[in-house]
Parts: C-alpha cells; structure tokens; sequence
C-alpha cells in the first residue's frame, strides 16, 4: 500500500509544538487516554472526598454546596471526560490499525475532536474557581433546579463545557464510521472486521443519534438561564417533564456509548488468551445492533416513578436488552470453552469485567420492572447499579485494555507482579465499596444526600464502602507506580508479545508515521493469527471454503 | 415484615422475590462456567486448542431461552404493575401532597387540615389502616420524590404536573419518608413521618385537626420560591 | 458498504416501527417525535450510502483480493500536522463563554473561528495543488 500525499508541515513537529499541531491518529490517541486519566484523578478524587464525607452517620466533612458540586462533577467528569472519551481514545489509536489503515478519513477533524474535549473539560471543571462555586445540580441538572434553582456562572459553564464536548464526540463518530467504511486495508470486508470495530461503529451511530437532543438540551439550560427562555418553566407555561424525556433520550444511548467499546475490548482479549477464534462473530454484530437499537427505545426507564411516561412500554424494551446482552455472555464464555487460557493482567481485568457487569447487568433488569423501581430508583440500589456496569464493568475493561495495548503504543511491556496486586485490590475494593449500596439501597438510603442518621445497618454498609474505595484507590495508584516503573526500566515488546490475531500486531510497536510497510493477506477476522498459523482450522479454512 | 406495609408493597416484593430467584440462578450458573472454565482449560504447551467457532442449535437455544425468561418477567411486572396503579374511582381519603423546597404540605380533601412541614420540624402524614388512600402528588418548585421506604414507594413530586397513586395500608405504625430526587441544598432534610392508625383513631385525629385548622390551605409557606444566593441552592430568605 | 447501508437501513426502520407503536400506545409529543426525526436521519443515511455505494468500488468489500493487486492504489492525502484545530477549539470555548461573561467574547471567539477555517481551506487547497 503506498501513495499517501503528506500535507507540507510546519517547522516545528516536536516538543509542545508538536503536540499541539499533531493530526496523527496515534498522537491523539496518546492524547486522549491521557487527558482521560488526569480528568479520572479530578473525578475520582472526588468520590474519595464523597466516600469520607459518609464514612459514618451524621458526621459530613463538607458543607451542603460542596458535597452537591462534588457529586455533580464527579458524575459528569467519570462519564463526559472519562469513560467515554477513553473509548474514543482506544479507538483513535487502534481502530486504524486494525483495519489496516494509514490514519482517520479527516486527521485535522480528529485534531479538532481532542482540543474540544480538553477544553469542554477545562470549562466544566473551571466552575469550581468561581464566586459562587460549580454546577451542583446533578449530572442530569433536572430542570427547573438547573434553570431557575441555580444561580451564578457556574451551571452556565458546564453547559457550555458539555456543548464543547457533545461537539467532540459527534466529530470523532464520523471519523471513526469514515474511516471503517473508506479505509478498510484490501480484503477487510465489513464481515471480517475485529469485533471492537464493529462495537466502535455502532457506538459511533448511537453518538450521532443521541449527542444532538443532549446539544439541543444543554442550549436549551442556556436560553432558559440567560435568555429570557421558559421553556423547562411550569410557571410560565414550560414542562418539567419534557426536559426529563429531552435528556433521557440522549441519557441511555449515552450509558451504551459507555459500554459497547468496552464489551468489544473484551471480546479483542478473550480471544487471545483463550487461543480460539471469537465464538459466534455474528451473533456478536447483531446483538451490538440489538443493544444500539432497542437503547434508543427505552429512555423513560429512567422516568418511571414520575407517573408520566407509558411504564410498559419501557418496562417491555429494557427487558428485552438482556437478551443480546445475554448472547454475549454466551458468546464470551464460548470463546474461552475448552481454550488454552493464559491468565496474564490483562485477561485477569477481563475475567473481572465478566464478573462484575454481570452483577450490574442483573440489578439492571431488576429495575426494568416498575415495581421494583417505584423502590430502588434514586436510592444507592441504583448507584450499586450504575457502578458496577460503568465501574465493575467498563472501567475494568479499560485498565484491561491499557494492559493489553501498552506494549503496542509504547513499545514496553508493564509490570505483571503489580499488575496482579492492583487486579486484587482492585477487584476487592471494588465489590467492597458497591456491593453494600444494593442493601443501603433497598433499606431505604436515598442519592445525594450529604449525610444521613444512624438508622440500623446505614453507618456499617457506608463504613464498608469507604473503606473499599480507599483499597480502590490504592489500586489506582499502584497503577500509576506500574507505568512509572515500566517505562523508567523498559522490558522491550517487540511487534507481538501476546500472540495477537488482529492487524495491530503486524507492525512495529510502536506502530511507523503510517502504520504499515506492508500487510498480511486477509481471509477471516484474525489475519495475524491465520499469517502464524496458516495451517489452522477456524474462519479462515472456513472462509476459504466457502469461496467461489 | 418486609412488604407487609401496604397491599402495594407486597405486590412489589413478591415481583421482587422472583426477579431475585431468576437473577441468582443465572448469576450462579454463568460464574460457574466462568470459574470452571479457568480452571479446567488452561494453557499447557504450545499446540493449538480446537478451534470451533460458531455452534448454531446453541447460539439459537440460548438466544431463545433468555427470550422466554423476560417475557416471563414482563408478564409478571405488567400484571403487579396494573394492580400497584389502580386507583379507585372515589377513594374516602384524598390528600394533596406538594413538595417544595424543603418539606412537604399535605392538604387533605373534604374540610383539610393543612399540614405544613420544616426541616426542621418534619410534617406528619396521618393515614387510617384498611382504607384506600389516595395521593395527588406535585411540586411548587424543582423536582422532588415523595418516598417511604417501608412501603417500598416513591412517586416524583414535579412542577406543573400532578400524578396520583393509591395506597392500602394494612399495618398501623410509625414510618419514615424522605425526598429522594435531588432538590438543592437541603434534600437531606426533606423528611417527613406517615403516621398509620387504625380508622377509628384517624377519625378522631381527623376531627381534632379540623377543628383547629378548617379549611384548605391559603397560601404558600413563607418563603416558598426560595431566595437563592449565587450558585448556592440557599434556603427561604424568611422561615 | 453494503454491509453498512443494510445496518442503516434495519436502524431507520425500527426507529420508524419502534415510533408508530410508541405514539399508538403513549400518544406522547416529545417521545414519537424524537423517534421520527432519528428514522429520517437514518434513512437519510442510508439512501447516501446507496448512491455512493453506485459509483465506489472499494477492494476493501472484495473477499478474495490478493495484496500485489491493491498495490499502488492511491488511498487519500492525510494531514500530517495542522496549528488550526487547536486555534479553531480555542476560538469555540472562549466564544462559547461569551454567553456569560460578555458578547465581546462572542466577537473574538468567532473571528478566530472564521480564522482557523480560513487557514483550514486554504491547506486543503495547497495539498490538493502538490
């Protein structure tokens, strides 16, 4: 493959210049995992402060407006500027790769896309530096509280920051479906694609379905507050009820954007460390598009204890998510049955994804019935909920990601003695923390409160889940000491540490400006793995003879 | 004894029990294949394991097994949820609840009382056992949700829209409710107390408290749309 | 790409299934219309594809191409480094807070913007010259 025309460059393509300029894939890649995990340690700092603040029973560490700014820009930073823009960081960097392209369709779009990010960040974040403190009205800042109950700039400047972000994401969908349908490497049909791939395109459809109502909602807040507007104001003839309908409808699709990617990583290492090709390839694209499909369809699950919405309706489609959610559990424990399973860190956060997001995928169908949410809803029974999916589930699978793809991205492999001790710390500190919030939740502990009184159970069940959270974050740095560790003392990677099967693990580690000097032939989804292998059984033998 | 409060809630927890029963069946059943399949099928040597990947009389099955299971479910939730929301057409106790920030007013129908609440003196919801209580719930401001534990209930308080539910109480006693939608600074504080008698005992409350109280409500309580300070959800200016 | 307008083809048409039932049993505005407009984007979409899909051929869709074939084929011109994103994303955020902290913030935010999109052509323009 050759003939790509250089753009003429500027003196400079070093230093901060450098990076400033950068349109390359990889570079923002680079770019956004680490800017994620800063954003990580504001938002998960955060929680500490939130996990000490309930440690016991009347006894806040913070005052009433902090504890709302904390819980408000800890839900916002974890999902707007962490585990979605993490996502689209992986995929930045691997998705070319592994369709065996040279770059995005648009490099200086994809430039565009990080920048906004950063500073959509930045602007949300800068709340907490004004007179009056940050928006502190949920992650979901419900109208009228977010219009007419708050005042001061800083509910104004997470809107904005949020309008600037929403932008990002909706710039890097097109990149990514661009780049897949234009710049697959010859042979890569869309049926051989890597499953993350798949995963990354169909969460790339749901961005642009669900990012512009969230867009239109956020400059809505904004007219309502600065503009004169009434549209979210009973008293004027507004309805608070259109708002809830307004953001939930960008709100769901939103937490499968924040799960897709990371269900597609999994089914990339699975693989690999059970040495087997990935079990029903296209049971896994149809339920990725039945999950997509039906997350469009189920928004006023959220809404069921206003009395508002068609309960059944929503009750019918949430419960029918479990069952692609459920092909993949099939599909997943397929791939590793009767494998060759090696168990490095990476596999170990996997395995613990497996187990984890099932727990949050089952509270989940609990609170699809009506009943039991009139109950749980808006009580820590839904935060054990939402954290074991995005905690126990995506987050894990991120940290398993950076495991699996370090040694491509910087040419060093990490640690494994410590990446063990962080996957059991981890692991135990995360069940630790959430798993008393599905009693504190069902004993009647309701969301956002800044303290609580001394009712049977309340004070043990939250001393347990502060003192997870501190193994937790233990875990986390542990992390950190690992990357330091790791690239102070390289242990060299080479081009393929793990056996990989899929286009990333052809070329060098790190990968050359354009990402190929030459490609192995494609006939099924794993063409490294058919290039070491050519004699094996599995999709390519398969594909072979099927062909005409 | 849970879901013993109201007939409402034992609908919710008999729901509750089997949603629990089929999550841990299957929670158990996909660990141990997880578990087993660490265990077992590990990596010894260099050779290649079998390298099978699509198995379609099992992809179909277990496609169509989850598919029975949750039609089961909805069956089960639709059926609860339509007797959970019945409310009868001419209840003998109504009551208005509106939230504001941040406690609870409860008007109730026929001649009152008016029953205001702080946070610092949480109002008490009285109700009569054995008899269909209906509720009309809304907000004078923000979002707020109405929410007693023991019965295993909530309905959201909303601005410029009134919801209704029925309860039937079955268990004299003292209960705790709280505000659980996130309302501004004092959301913690919203608490209130219901208050469950036996009918004969909600009677003579019901006539006392007309007699010192007739009549519905007049206004607001001071401060109502609360007076904010900068990006502070601030209380009422005036208590 | 066929694979791809087919999905955009299924999406438009269950959001436009999922909307009919949803305003025959909920008779609610803001949902059905939400699920309508989705429907008209994907279809939208999907018919692109389809006109595209007639004059592309792409050896990427070819299931049994041998790499010496697709060599030499010319895949596109790719930036290789750009100062106007960052100027361009600069512009928007400080724009942006124009809303609160003064339309002259506004002002500046979007000569930047136009600035950058200049600047944007204009490298287009000297890498479709060279």
């Amino acid at each position: 493959m050759t003939a790509t025309t250089a753009l003429p460059a500027p003196r400079s393509h070093v230093g901060l210049l450098g990076w400033l300029t950068t349109t390359n894939h990889k570079h923002i890649g680079i770019l956004y995992m680490v800017t994620t995990l800063v954003f990580f340690g504001f938002a998960g700092a955060f929680a500490a402060v939130i996990r000490a603040d309930l440690m016991t029973p009347n006894h806040p560490l913070v005052d009433r407006q902090m504890y709302a700014e904390l819980f408000t820009l800890h839900g916002t930073a974890m999902i707007f500027l962490v585990i979605a823009p993490f996502a689209l960081g992986i995929a930045n960097y691997m998705l070319p790769l592994q369709i065996g392209a040279p770059d995005m369709a648009y490099p200086r779009l994809n430039a565009l896309s990080y920048w906004l990010f950063l500073l959509g960040g930045l602007v949300i974040l800068s709340g907490l530096l004004t007179r009056d403190g940050a928006a502190a009205a949920g992650w979901f800042a419900y109208a009228p509280l977010s219009t007419t109950g708050s005042q001061g700039n800083g509910m104004d400047l997470w809107a904005m920051g949020l309008l600037l972000a929403s932008a990002s994401s909706i710039m890097t969908a097109i990149n990514l479906i661009a780049t897949t349908v234009l710049y697959r490497a010859p042979g890569m049909i869309m049926w051989r694609l890597p499953i993350f791939c798949w995963d990354m395109i169909v969460t790339s459809l749901l961005i642009l379905m669900a990012f512009p109502p969230l867009a239109t909602t956020l400059a809505l807040i904004l007219i309502d507050r600065n503009l004169g507007g009434h549209i979210f104001d009973p008293s004027h003839g507004g309805s608070a009820v259109v708002y809830q309908h307004l953001f939930w409808f960008f709100g769901h699709p939103e937490v499968y954007i924040m799960v897709l990617p990371y269900f597609g990583i999994i089914t990339e290492i699975l693989p690999v460390f059970s040495r087997k090709p990935v079990f029903g390839y296209v049971g896994m694209v149809l339920s990725t598009l039945a999950i997509a499909g039906l997350s469009m369809a189920v928004w006023a699950h959220h809404m069921f204890a206003t009395g508002a919405v068609l309960n059944p309706f929503f009750s019918a489609m949430s419960l029918l998510i479990a069952v692609p959610t459920g092909i993949k559990y099939i599909n997943w424990i397929g791939t590793m049955w009767k494998g060759a399973i090696v168990l490095p860190t990476a596999m170990l956060f996997a395995i613990g994804f497996l187990l984890n997001f099932l727990l949050g995928g089952a509270s989940g169908v609990m609170v699809a019935s009506p009943p039991i949410d009139y109950w749980a809803e808006d009580t820590y029974f839904i935060v054990a909920h939402m954290h074991y999916v995005l905690g126990g589930g995506s987050m894990f699978a991120a940290i398993a990601a950076v495991f699996y793809w370090f040694p491509k991205i910087t040419g060093v492999m990490l640690r494994e003695t410590w990446g063990r001790l962080q996957f059991w710390l981890m692991f135990i500190g995360f069940n630790a923390t959430f798993w008393p919030m599905h009693l504190l939740g069902l004993a009647g502990m309701q969301r956002r409160i800044y303290t609580y009184p001394p009712l049977p159970g309340w004070g043990l069940l939250n001393l347990i889940a502060t003192l997870g959270a501190d193994l937790l974050g233990v875990g986390v740095l542990l992390f950190l000491w690992n990357v330091w560790v790791s690239l102070r003392h390289p242990v060299p990677a080479g081009p393929d540490p793990w056996g990989g099967f899929t286009l990333e693990w052809a070329t060098t580690s790190p990968p050359p400006e354009f990402n190929f000097t030459a490609l192995p032939q494609i006939r099924s989804n794993r063409p490294v793995f058919d290039l070491r292998h050519p004699l094996a059984d599995g999709p390519a033998r398969q594909s072979a003879a099927e062909a005409p | 004894m849970p879901g013993g409060t109201t007939l409402q809630a034992g609908e919710i927890h008999r729901v509750w029990d089997i949603f629990l029963l089929t999550a841990t069946a299957i929670i158990v059943t996909v660990y141990v294949l997880i578990f087993w399949s660490i265990a077992v099928y590990r990596r010894r040597g260099e050779g290649l394991p079998p390298q099978f990947h699509d198995d379609l009389p099992w992809e179909v099955g277990l496609t169509l097994l989850p598919l029975l299971i949750v039609t089961g479910l909805f069956v089960l939730t639709y059926r609860a949820e339509v007797r959970i929301e019945h409310v009868a057409a001419d209840p003998p106790v109504q009551i208005r609840v509106t939230g504001f920030e941040w406690s609870w007013r409860f008007e109730y129908a026929g001649g009152g009382p008016t029953v205001t609440g702080t946070p610092e003196q949480p109002p008490v919801l009285v109700l009569p056992v054995h008899q269909p209580v209906r509720i009309d719930i809304t907000s004078s401001d923000v979002d707020h949700a109405f929410f007693v534990p023991a019965f295993l209930f909530k309905r959201d308080a909303i601005p410029g829209f009134v919801s209704s539910f029925q309860w039937d109480l079955s268990e004299p006693g003292t209960y705790r409710g709280e505000c659980a939608e996130f309302c501004g600074l004092d959301h913690a504080a919203m608490n209130f107390t219901v208050s469950v008698r036996s009918r004969q005992a909600f009677a003579d409350w019901l006539r006392r408290a007309r007699a010192a109280h007739p009549g519905p409500a007049t206004a607001l309580p001071p401060g109502g749309r609360p007076a904010t300070r900068g990006g502070a959800l601030a209380g009422p200016a005036v208590r | 790409m066929k694979t791809t307008e087919g999905v955009l083809l299924a999406s438009a048409s269950f959001s436009i299934v999922t909307g009919g039932i949803y305003w025959f049993t909920s008779y609610e505005p803001a949902g059905t219309f939400m699920l309508l407009t989705m429907a008209a984007g994907l279809a939208f979409a999907a018919c692109y594809m389809a006109l595209l899909r007639r004059r592309t051929a792409l050896s990427s869709d070819r299931r049994d191409v041998h790499m010496p074939e697709a060599q030499g084929e010319a895949v596109g011109v790719f930036a290789s480094h750009s100062p106007w994103p960052v100027v361009l994303a600069l512009s928007c955020a400080v724009g942006l807070t124009g809303i609160v902290y003064g339309w002259w913030l506004m002002a500046a935010g979007a000569l930047g913007a136009a600035g950058a999109c200049v600047g944007l052509m204009r490298e287009d323009r000297e890498a479709r010259s060279s």
